[in-house]
């Protein structure tokens, strides 16, 4: 999926500036670190992706969509493209992680045996095969992140968005994750990763968008992990 | 196939997920669904009642001669508003006296003759013009005297009236009341769900994907509501029946299995509709607000 975002500028009320004149290319295909402090209009950015927020100025337009045009009744399906990993994975906690995944599918009316199939395909990709039939609260934070980036893909969506994937787990299960990411990416889905984890960035070098106090401050190809400010 | 799937896995398990909250609305609009009933129930009653005493009523008049008896009946039989006129003679009027009076009759009537007026009786297509064609009558020169029971039927007729008005105010409580009852319970329910709303939201489901387990959940309880009220209902009118006939023998009130039947029916489609339309009402608002973008 492809992505323009031009002179983009959120603010929320009742003057709280999110992000300030935003100018950015996304090619489809493409994988990107967003990277920023805490409040720098990470998560902000990735909102205004899945337009769960408008812009105040500016656009933001995907596949040749301006989000802000697009009708109410189109936005499902808009959805269906883009698949959503959540910082706090935003599991369904009554579901088994397999009935966490499905429950995409039969949302979108993907017929039952295919969304079996589909299923079952991706829980084996992110190696819960043998912990499908556990509840959120039965697994660990790792296996609970992988069923959230199994629910992400489930639908072959075109653009994946990941806020934080890697927040809360250690450096093994983080790599794990990481290398799931690389697969998605590699088969030609177009990957927003926001994070602060300098050890996978460094190590699993894409393109960086760092954002600073709303504002663009950084693109740079196979960049690395340098917060502004730091030192 | 799924959606259907999802739709009634996701509405049984509202009902269990909130079973006390679930239970309540149930037990409310049944409640209300049965007032509801039985003050239509009551109107039936009481328009048919005056409906059979109406169906009963004749007007008397009396006049000394066959001649003044015979041009009243002329004069009134081109009206529409007249069933029937009969005139009675002095003779046939004392033969029913005698006859209503039995064995008691030699002791009470005196010998000799009866002087008894003729009689004109008027059966009307409407009670309700009984006061008209008095007045009419009373004009008439041949006329001595007039007897109806007029002042009843325009009684019981207000009556009926009445009992009809409280009816319908009691239909539009009950729906206001009903409507409250499922429109909390449905927010409610949406509440606990928010969070999966949100991700269903954002996952591409649609609204009307989202929003039929909560209609489904309240077109459900409004029809189980009124089922029970419609049950509880065939009980009382049973008994109430049973009553009437003992108690008011002549009033013959029973009410026909087809007016029942038609009075269920609009019970369970109040119910239903009761249920189908605040659950939507309150589904969409929460929806609505949700999906808006900030």
């Amino acid at each position: 999926m492809e992505i323009r975002i031009n002179g983009l500028t959120k603010i929320f009320p009742p003057n709280i500036q999110a992000l300030s004149d935003i100018y950015l290319n996304i090619n489809e295909g493409e994988f990107v670190y967003l990277i920023g402090t805490t409040g720098s209009g990470k998560t902000t950015l990735m909102r205004l992706l899945t337009r769960e927020v408008l812009p105040t100025r500016g656009q933001v337009v995907m596949d040749g969509i301006d989000l802000r045009r697009l009708s109410t009744s189109s936005l499902p399906y808009f959805r269906r493209d883009i698949g959503v990993v959540f910082q706090d994975y935003k599991l369904l906690p009554y579901l088994s992680a397999w009935e966490n995944v499905a429950f995409v599918l039969e949302a979108c009316g993907v017929p039952r045996a295919e969304a079996r199939d589909r299923t079952d395909d991706v829980i084996d990709k992110v190696g819960l095969w043998n912990r499908r039939d556990l509840r959120p609260d039965q697994l660990s934070g790792g296996e609970q992140q992988r069923v959230a980036i199994a629910r992400a893909i489930v639908n072959a969506p075109r653009l994946f968005l990941a806020d934080e994937p890697t927040g809360n787990l250690d450096v093994h299960t983080a790599e794990y994750v990481m290398r799931l990411l690389l697969s998605i990416h590699a088969a030609g889905t177009t990957v927003i990763v926001a994070t602060h984890d300098q050890h996978l960035v460094d190590t699993y070098r894409q393109r960086v968008v760092e954002l600073h106090m709303g504002r663009l401050v950084r693109d740079e190809r196979e960049g690395r992990y340098s917060i502004s400010g730091d030192v | 196939m799924g959606t259907y799937r999802y739709i009634f896995r996701d509405t049984c398990r509202l009902f269990f997920r909130h079973w006390g909250l679930s239970l309540l609305t149930l037990f409310t609009a049944a409640a209300v669904f049965f007032l509801l009933g039985g003050s239509s129930q009551l109107a039936l009653y009481a328009r048919k009642i005056s409906q059979n005493v109406q169906s009963s009523l004749i007007i008397q008049a009396y006049t000394q001669s066959e001649a003044g008896a015979a041009k009243v009946r002329d004069s009134l039989s081109s009206s529409a508003d007249i069933e029937e006129i009969r005139l009675v003679s002095p003779q046939e009027a004392l033969e029913v006296l005698r006859a209503k009076l039995g064995s008691q009759a030699q002791s009470m009537l005196p010998a000799g003759e009866i002087p008894l007026p003729w009689t004109i009786e008027i059966k009307l297509r409407d009670a309700s013009l009984s006061s008209v064609v008095a007045k009419e009558l009373s004009a008439m020169p041949e006329i001595d005297e007039i007897m109806y029971a007029g002042a009843l039927a325009d009684r019981l007729t207000k009556i009926a009236s009445l009992i009809t008005k409280i009816a319908l105010a009691i239909l539009v409580i009950a729906i206001l009341v009903s409507g409250l009852v499922f429109y909390n319970m449905i927010r409610i329910s949406i509440y606990s769900r928010r969070q999966e709303i949100a991700v269903m939201l954002l996952v591409g489901s649609t609204r009307s994907y989202v929003a039929s387990p909560f209609v489904f959940h309240g077109m459900i309880l409004g029809l189980l509501g009124a089922v029970i009220a419609v049950v509880l209902l065939h009980y009382g009118q049973s008994y109430i029946g049973a009553t009437l006939d003992e108690v008011l023998p002549f009033l013959h009130t029973h009410l026909q299995w087809r007016e029942l039947i038609i009075l269920d029916q609009v019970l369970l489609a109040v119910g239903f509709a009761t249920g189908w339309l605040y659950s939507y009402f309150a589904v969409r608002r929460y929806i609505r607000s949700a999906a808006k973008p900030l």
